[in-house]
């Protein structure tokens, strides 16, 4: 008997439809670039996010000509070639504070619809 | 040029001035980067380069999201020649062609399987499809495709084998050209493997188990899967030339369905430091696949001996290798400490669904 692919994987669709809000949250504290963002995105998330480079860097280039994250040039830490190091402005954290405001609201909202009529889910 | 440099001219095609220069450097970082941590896990630079490639995969989707905020969205005449090509491609009929598979020795000491390159361009073209003299690239074209796509092979290794006065190409080339072309890829058989690409079917006949096994890894290192992807363990490909041992497991295995059996490895190194040398090293999962019987499937694994525990979904499997992910943390496994294992049944299909953990608890295994 053979189990269902790994379920920890999001539907691509869902995953671009909420892809800023996933590298506004990565990129809040320190400033990261887009290896290092991959990475945490899979390690924090146990594999669940794979942004994959061809959805990574035009996300982060137009969340940056939005303003919401500025970019600039610094060796990496192994090869020493540049890498562009990625930060939030402040207008990228009050960004993220509305999506995440906005997310979590929709998210109880649609909560309610899955509760049974009656019962106090 | 080598294949790095023909990458980022791919996905920098298009942009002008600051922002293709600032992409080109950006991305050129993050290549050179992750060449480097591949090389830290005992990859040489040209299987690095070839890893990390694979991993970014088209340079094509990199260029789309790029024009898209750099540019405005237009159709383009390159866009409109696709289109006709494709509109033209489609009156072929679905046939199918066969050629020789062999494996063999890269100049860099892995190997890979290759197909009869006359054979491969002689049946092609009578089905509607082409395949060009591999000089500095290749392009496949087969009935159906969206678009032509022509695959760097400057500085792969291996990318063609000369053998008795015949050309061969690497099925790795292949592969990846036909998946560039946009074409849905499916492999099915065993002893003939179909590579089925859009409505064409190429048959690649071999004695050689090893051809096989190298094409259906080919799916799960194209899957874009959590498997392969997750914390940065690259999956490479077995060693053949080592001494194997059989592994047979009895269960709910389909008669004439590919398994595959990934068990991971400890790769050890000593680093320099300012006080002497350091022993330190990373895990990579190792991968060997093989077709069932009813009930029954013989793998054989690399002579270590290591004792495995198979998991039931890659989640767990990810969980009980943690601890051994860590830099410096080199441990071994041992029947206390089981190595972390999956067995995995393959659907041959090039995409996310290419595999189904097979659960343990309805196989046996049998150790000899």
């Amino acid at each position: 008997m053979s189990s269902q692919l790994d379920p920890t994987s999001p539907d691509g669709n869902l995953l671009r439809g909420h892809l800023d809000l996933i590298l506004l949250s990565l990129l809040q504290g320190e400033p990261k670039y887009g290896l290092e963002i991959s990475k945490l995105a899979q390690q924090r998330t146990d594999g669940y996010f794979d942004l994959r480079v061809g959805s990574l860097y035009p996300a982060l280039h137009r969340l940056e000509k939005a303003g919401f994250v500025r970019g600039g040039f610094q060796p990496a830490p192994r090869s020493g070639s540049p890498v562009k190091v990625y930060a939030l402005t402040e207008s990228g954290e009050l960004e993220l504070s509305s999506r995440r405001h906005e997310f979590e609201v929709f998210s109880r909202q649609l909560g309610k619809l899955w509760a049974l009529p009656g019962s106090n889910v | 040029m080598r294949p790095t440099e023909r990458y980022l001219q791919q996905a920098t095609r298009g942009l002008w001035g600051k922002e293709k220069r600032a992409l080109r450097t950006e991305l050129h970082g993050h290549i050179l980067e992750r060449i480097e941590e591949f090389r830290l896990g005992g990859l040489g630079i040209e299987e690095a380069e070839r890893q990390v490639l694979r991993e970014l995969g088209a340079p094509g989707e990199v260029r789309h999201g790029m024009l898209s905020v750099h540019t405005l969205p237009a159709i383009g005449k390159a866009s409109m020649i696709s289109l006709m090509l494709a509109s033209f491609l489609l009156v072929w009929p679905q046939t199918s062609a066969q050629v020789n598979g062999v494996y063999h020795r890269l100049p860099d000491g892995g190997t890979a399987a290759f197909v009869d390159l006359q054979q491969l361009k002689t049946t092609l073209e009578t089905l509607g499809g082409t395949v060009d003299d591999p000089v500095d690239k290749v392009t496949v074209t087969v009935a159906g495709a969206p678009r032509a796509f022509s695959l760097p092979i400057v500085g792969w290794g291996g990318a063609t084998l000369i053998q008795n006065q015949r050309t061969y190409l690497n099925t790795d080339v292949l592969l990846t050209a036909l998946q560039n072309s946009g074409v849905d890829l499916k492999l099915s058989g065993w002893n003939t493997v179909t590579v089925q690409a859009g409505r064409t079917a190429i048959d690649i006949r071999t004695q050689d188990p090893r051809v096989n096994s190298r094409l259906y890894q080919s799916t799960l290192l194209a899957s874009s899967s959590a498997l392969t992807t997750w914390s940065q363990v690259p999956l490479r490909y077995e060693f053949f030339n080592t001494v194997q041992r059989p592994v047979d497991f009895t269960g709910v295995f389909q008669k004439d369905a590919v398994y595959a059996m990934i068990v991971p490895t400890f790769v050890s190194w000593y680093a320099p430091r300012a006080a002497g040398t350091s022993k330190s090293g990373t895990v990579m999962l190792t991968s060997t696949i093989h077709q069932a019987e009813q009930g029954h499937i013989r793998f054989q694994l690399a002579e270590t001996r290591q004792p495995f525990k198979l998991f039931p979904s890659v989640q767990a499997f990810k969980a009980a290798l943690r601890p051994y992910l860590k830099e410096n943390a080199l441990r071994h496994w041992d029947r206390r400490h089981p190595a972390p294992a999956l067995l995995l049944k393959l659907s041959g299909h090039f995409g996310s669904d290419a595999f189904m953990v097979v659960d343990p608890g309805a196989v046996q295994g049998h150790f000899p």
